[in-house]
């Protein structure tokens, strides 16, 4: 998570042996349910995750948005089983809009998911296909539910993946660790908003 | 506010890798330092709905398009600059044209010489205008000009994301260019201007 990590990058970082640069003519930044919903995980990232999109602004990369809605119990039964189905995020409600403070654009478009993968039912591949897009930055919330999600189902498509690790967040620390250690194990190229300026601005 | 930016297009010009790359022949020594601000006004004016317009030259590959003074470099068999599709033809890295952008190709200085450019701006009801990129002497300048002459009702020019060969050259202009009623702010100062 953001603020005040237990164990910093040490814990993963023996996993994070390759460095890569995304490329800002065919990448896109997904930004993963940035929703009220999930406001207190996501707050203390907030910083961090503007900060993200402003700098793939600055390089052209453009940015989608993710919203979590649950589809009925019917179509989905296996989130309404395993969070209970009073834990549903309800399309329509305050608690499925972005965040207030997220900068979003009029332009970005804003993806409806129903299951923590942002590529599955939502047409998300054929879109960033058709946009050119080959390489994907994950940023989000919760890392290792639906930030991990997207950026598997990703790799498995075929994208190269960058993961944030100082713009996604999860209910705890171990957790959020333990996703970044898989994701650089087998996945993705770890970055943070510095490694991101130095990749994306040169 | 709004309203105004949607009758202003920002002309980024010739930002092109022939212009900026060093061992060019055709490099403008200050164009690289102005790079991150020409990103930043880009970056500013898709926030604002401002429409960004590409103006780039592009070259027939023998110079038969290309300035009489220029020929010389079309003729030896080697890629001559801003050849249509060579690399050197390309925006310098950091500069990508996104979906709703507008590439203008032109053979000359001037964006609006011989080129459909003030037809497509008045179809957007443009009448608005601010450039970045190089060269402040030639290409910034005849644009500028050319703008004034059609009676663009305001035309600015950023002045830390243009450059010329030295500074001496890009102020001497810019001096030009302030004295036929063209603003001049910064980055910095049109950033803050009505935001």
């Amino acid at each position: 998570m953001a603020a005040k990590p237990l164990n910093p990058s040490s814990s993963y970082a023996e996993y994070n042996i390759r460095t890569r640069k995304p490329d800002p003519k065919s990448c896109a930044l997904l930004v993963i349910d940035v929703q009220n919903y999930f406001a207190s995980m996501a707050a203390p990232i907030l910083p961090a995750l503007n900060a993200t999109i402003r700098l793939c602004r600055r390089a052209s990369v453009p940015v989608l948005f993710t919203r979590h809605c649950d589809a009925d119990p019917s179509d989905y039964p296996s989130l309404a089983e395993w969070w209970g189905h009073d834990s549903r995020i309800l399309d329509g409600s305050g608690e499925a809009e972005l965040m207030p403070g997220l900068d979003r654009g009029d332009g970005d478009p804003v993806v409806r998911k129903h299951t923590y993968s942002a590529f599955r039912g939502t047409g998300m591949e054929e879109r960033l296909a058709g946009m050119g897009v080959r390489e994907v930055i994950v940023a989000g919330v919760m890392t290792n539910l639906c930030c991990e999600t997207t950026a598997r189902e990703a790799f498995v498509r075929g994208f190269r993946v960058f993961f944030s690790t100082d713009a996604t967040a999860t209910s705890s620390e171990d957790l959020h660790v333990a996703t970044l250690k898989n994701m650089a194990y087998g996945f993705a190229y770890l970055v943070d908003c510095a490694s991101l300026e130095k990749g994306l601005l040169g | 506010m709004e309203d105004q930016w949607k009758r202003t297009a920002l002309l980024v010009i010739d930002m092109q890798k022939d212009f900026i790359e060093e061992g060019s022949v055709m490099w403008v020594k200050g164009g690289k330092a102005i790079v991150p601000n020409v990103m930043e006004a880009v970056e500013l004016a898709r926030r604002r709905g401002i429409l960004v317009v590409w103006v780039v030259r592009e070259h027939d590959s023998q110079g038969r398009d290309v300035e009489l003074f220029r020929r010389h470099f079309y003729s030896s068999g080697k890629l001559g600059p801003m050849s249509k599709g060579s690399a050197g033809a390309e925006l310098v890295d950091g500069l990508v044209i996104r979906e709703g952008d507008y590439k203008l190709v032109k053979t000359r200085f001037s964006a609006f010489f011989a080129t459909h450019l003030h037809s497509v701006l008045q179809g957007a009801k443009i009448d608005s205008l601010v450039m970045a990129g190089v060269q402040t002497p030639n290409c910034v300048r005849q644009t500028v000009f050319d703008a004034v002459a059609l009676d663009y009702r305001s035309v600015t020019v950023l002045v830390d994301a243009t450059a010329a060969a030295t500074p001496e050259v890009h102020h001497a202009n810019i001096f030009d260019m302030k004295n036929v009623g063209v603003s001049t702010p910064t980055l910095q100062e049109w950033r803050q201007s009505a935001s």
